[in-house]
């Protein structure tokens, strides 16, 4: 058995992972707010690449930076509700492209938030490369993450146990 | 119900497509992204009615919500694609049901603060009473589109016949 199965094993038989896997709400728990966080991250991004796109021109564009706090923190019960879904499939998640695909997706989108479109709502200068840029990137992160229910190719790690 | 929603699916088309390899993935990631459209634009609303970033004239955020009923109008059409390829897992599942009502209370909500308090709400120097109104309308449409969410991802685990609700009949 490698090493990396051997992780794979420990992280299923982790505390977190046993709660939110065979408790009785855990994993709806999870998916629940996965879903709530994504709706306001992406769904505020999206508001942010319209605005950069030149749509609403009446919103001052600094004033919508006022929403970045709700927006990270939305990106952190994204990052927690991740983990707590991804302790009970890590086999699944980490042997399979499209999951690294939406990770390096969504990092893009993060950075595109924290960076370039951050700088461009300080200035007050649109960008239809950026606001484009931005929607694609949020529907794409999107589309990965729905699509990891259906492109994997094993669900737990004893099925990666040689034998 | 069932039997006309599932001969609509066959008589479209949708249900070769959605029964195809990729037909329900690729339509479920659309859903998802019109879910995040509407709570992106509709949420933002709400929040600044609520008193995040009062420097954004309302009128001037308002333009967003065209995108937001885009984003809805995409949901009710992919929406509908589900539930006419499967009626019977949706129709009696408690879980599309609640969504169903929390969908019926955003739409409610929405017509009255439309009906009145949209109007006077959107003047700058807008009576306390009236944002305080505003205010509840808001955080009650915050409530309801997040019931319509969580009604929705759950559908899958209360699909009938395992999971009798009281009301499902």
């Amino acid at each position: 058995m490698t090493t990396f199965v051997e992780w794979l094993l420990w992280v299923e038989s982790t505390a977190l992972a046993v709660w939110v896997g065979e408790s009785r709400y855990g994993f709806q728990l999870a998916l629940v707010l996965h879903a709530l966080s994504m709706g306001l991250l992406a769904g505020g991004n999206v508001v942010l690449g319209l605005r950069v796109l030149g749509v609403a021109p009446g919103v001052p564009m600094a004033a919508l930076q006022r929403f970045y706090p709700w927006l990270w923190a939305a990106a952190l019960l994204c990052l927690v509700s991740g983990l707590m879904l991804l302790s009970v499939y890590p086999a699944k998640a980490l042997t399979n492209p499209v999951f690294f695909t939406k990770m390096g997706l969504l990092g893009l989108g993060l950075w595109c938030m924290a960076r370039p479109l951050a700088a461009r709502l300080q200035s007050g200068e649109q960008s239809s490369l950026l606001g484009g840029g931005v929607l694609l990137v949020w529907a794409l992160t999107i589309g990965g993450g729905r699509l990891l229910a259906y492109t994997h190719s094993v669900l737990r790690a004893i099925e990666l146990v040689g034998g | 119900m069932e039997a006309a929603l599932l001969a609509f699916s066959e008589a479209t088309g949708i249900y070769a497509f959605m029964t195809s390899p990729w037909g329900w993935p690729f339509i479920e990631s659309l859903h998802f992204i019109g879910l995040s459209l509407l709570v992106g634009c509709v949420g933002l609303f709400d929040l600044r009615l609520l008193g995040v970033a009062p420097a954004i004239p309302l009128p001037a955020l308002h333009r967003l919500i065209p995108f937001g009923v885009l984003g809805f109008g995409l949901n009710v059409v992919t929406g509908l694609m589900f539930v006419s390829t499967m009626p019977d897992q949706y129709l009696y599942n408690p879980s599309f049901q609640s969504k169903l009502l929390c969908m019926l209370l955003a739409g409610l909500n929405m017509a009255l603060f439309y009906g009145t308090t949209f109007q006077a709400a959107l003047q700058s120097g807008a009576a306390p009473a009236v944002m305080t109104r505003a205010r509840v309308f808001a955080a009650l449409s915050l409530l309801f589109w997040g019931g319509v969410i969580v009604g929705g991802r759950l559908i899958t685990f209360y699909r009938p016949p395992y999971h009798w609700c009281f009301w499902c009949g």
